[in-house]
């Protein structure tokens, strides 16, 4: 029995009921800090996972490194990578599309963001297919020649175009907060999504690429049920000050800025249950992963 | 040159004890106007307008709006009467417009909290604004609000009254933005233009705000683009220097000079 299946047996519910701290008596051994104190599963990003080796190899050290899942980049060999998930014995929450940021559905070229839009299709599909059920997208890049206004305009229309796949296939569209200078506020990024008018899109919400200018916890609360997934990141305004703002991302988890008890006391008022995925240097070892994994288990038991 | 733009300062800029020196200081420089701060005596600055000729086409009352969304009610109604007092300040003056730094968000502000409390505070200021014909320019600065010139827009638009405007930092963006782009979104809604430089190069290298220590014409602000929007959207009034970095040095006097004359090539663009 993996964990996934544990929790959602009635075992899973009184384990944890069990092991909330207000039941605990003061003179009790509190719980070890890898007692899951909310059913919320542990992933990681594919594109984190630097080992060598095959899909295979890799499935299974992030297996052996204490992770439950892991997302899947887009456009990669369906059956190698079903293969490989049901021999680690992982699950696929998610898929990243691979050409959101070279391709993106904000493209003054209307080829460039049909191209975009046919591999955002493609990675529904491939989500569908992995049992994942959502999507990592960024959904425009402003920049010097793509103004803001622009960018919301075209993503939304290329967006709409996708939705009939995302709702027949049942997978969501999760637009991500990522530095593309784009959804820069938690209120319009709520006001994005609900434009659509759709269930088949929601919010994959970074942790730490909001820290540069604001705080997750309000983004959590403000974004609430549409949030899909969770990308956990630590980013450093140390570091961004006195080295320059993108060391704020060289920094391990609980060692930089991120207020994680604030975070996890949102996640929870908001009553999110699903995956959490780490999106982290580091994971290029079993040691890293390792380090990886465990420290994303102590932020989950806070 | 084209466009009818005129040049002024930032009070805080120009060196001086006392207003009429500060405001000497500026017409040395070759500014035709000044930006004062709110709750200075009227008196004083009156005489030292008409001494020296300046224009007071705006007045800044960033330090008490700055309380529009703090978690004291007494502290928000206090920003709420700073904003007023601004706005008589301005009529006094003949100033156009006030600068209003529309709240914030913090740690223990949140954003949608922040932003139902500034436009709460600022309703209460609108009746006057509109009495008086002195319009209220919200900035934006470091606040963590109002992050997306889009929502910017939103805010001012909320109010549904010809008192709300903006007022447009344009080196205060560049950190996650393209100042043109704000200027085409906002369009006439700007009342007037703050004039900042910032370096993209310095935020990667040194830090976040190590990116304001540049010299104008020196940073990323796109300053050609910059105007082109200026141009584009008709606006006609004033560009204010607020610079945010002096060289070391340099005496204060000779630096706004400096300043004036990059100014008066950023104008020429």
């Amino acid at each position: 029995m993996n964990r996934r299946e544990f929790l959602q047996s009635g075992a899973g519910a009184l384990a944890l009921t069990a092991l909330t701290p207000s039941m605990l008596g003061a003179e009790e051994t509190p719980p070890a800090p890898a007692a899951p104190k909310r059913p919320i599963h542990k992933g990681i990003m594919w594109a984190t996972v630097g080992v060598k080796g095959s899909v295979l190899e890799k499935m299974k050290a992030i297996k052996e490194a204490g992770f439950e899942g892991t997302e899947m980049m887009s456009h990669m060999d369906q059956d190698e990578v079903l293969r490989a998930r049901d021999a680690a014995g992982l699950t696929i929450p998610s898929v990243c599309g691979r050409d959101h940021w070279a391709k993106p559905l904000s493209h003054p070229d209307p080829k460039v963001r049909a191209e975009g839009l046919e591999s955002l299709k493609q990675t529904l599909r491939d989500a569908k297919r992995y049992g994942a059920s959502s999507v990592l997208l960024v959904p425009g890049v402003v920049n010097q020649e793509i103004a803001y206004n622009d960018a919301y305009q075209r993503s939304q229309a290329e967006i709409r175009k996708a939705l009939p796949l995302a709702e027949e296939l049942g997978v969501k569209i999760a637009c991500e907060n990522v530095w593309n200078n784009f959804l820069l506020s938690p209120l319009e990024a709520a006001r994005y999504v609900d434009e659509f008018n759709s269930p088949a899109i929601g919010w994959h919400f970074d942790v730490g690429n909001v820290i540069n200018y604001g705080w997750p916890e309000q983004w959590i609360r403000i974004l609430g049920p549409r949030i899909q997934k969770f990308h956990i990141k630590e980013f450093s305004r140390t570091k961004r000050d006195s080295q320059g703002l993108w060391k704020g991302f060289d920094v391990r988890l609980m060692e930089g800025d991120d207020n994680w008890p604030a975070v996890m006391k949102a996640v929870d008022e908001i009553g999110y249950r699903g995956w959490v995925m780490t999106e982290q240097p580091g994971g290029d070892t079993p040691e890293g992963l390792k380090d990886l994994a465990d420290r994303l288990t102590r932020i989950l038991a806070l | 040159m084209s466009r009818n733009l005129k040049k002024g300062i930032w009070y805080a800029a120009a060196p001086g004890k006392t207003v009429l020196e500060k405001f000497q200081a500026a017409r040395g420089a070759g500014f035709d106007g000044i930006e004062p701060p709110s709750h200075l005596d009227q008196e004083e600055v009156l005489r030292a307008r008409d001494k020296t000729g300046l224009i007071v086409a705006t007045v800044s009352c960033g330090q008490h709006s700055r309380d529009l969304s703090h978690p004291d009610a007494a502290k928000r109604a206090e920003a709420v009467a700073g904003v007023k007092q601004a706005l008589r300040d301005a009529k006094r003056y003949g100033a156009t417009s006030i600068l209003v730094v529309p709240g914030g968000v913090t740690e223990a502000v949140a954003y949608a909290v922040a932003y139902q409390r500034a436009q709460d505070g600022l309703r209460q200021a609108v009746p006057l604004a509109e009495e008086l014909g002195v319009k209220l320019g919200f900035e934006n600065v470091w606040n963590h609000f109002l992050l997306s010139p889009l929502e910017a827009a939103r805010f001012v638009d909320e109010f549904h009254s010809p008192a709300a405007g903006w007022h447009f930092d344009v080196g205060n963006v560049i950190y996650l933005g393209w100042p043109d782009q704000w200027i085409r979104i906002l369009g006439p809604r700007i009342q007037k233009l703050h004039f900042k430089e910032y370096s993209r190069k310095k935020m990667k290298q040194a830090g976040l705000r190590a990116g304001f220590a540049v010299e104008y014409l020196e940073g990323d602000n796109d300053w050609p683009a910059v105007m082109k929007a200026v141009d584009e959207i008709g606006y006609h009034g004033w560009a204010t220097a607020e610079p945010a970095w002096q060289p070391k040095g340099v005496d204060p006097a000779e630096r706004l000079k400096q300043i004036s004359a990059k100014m008066d090539q950023i104008l020429a663009l």
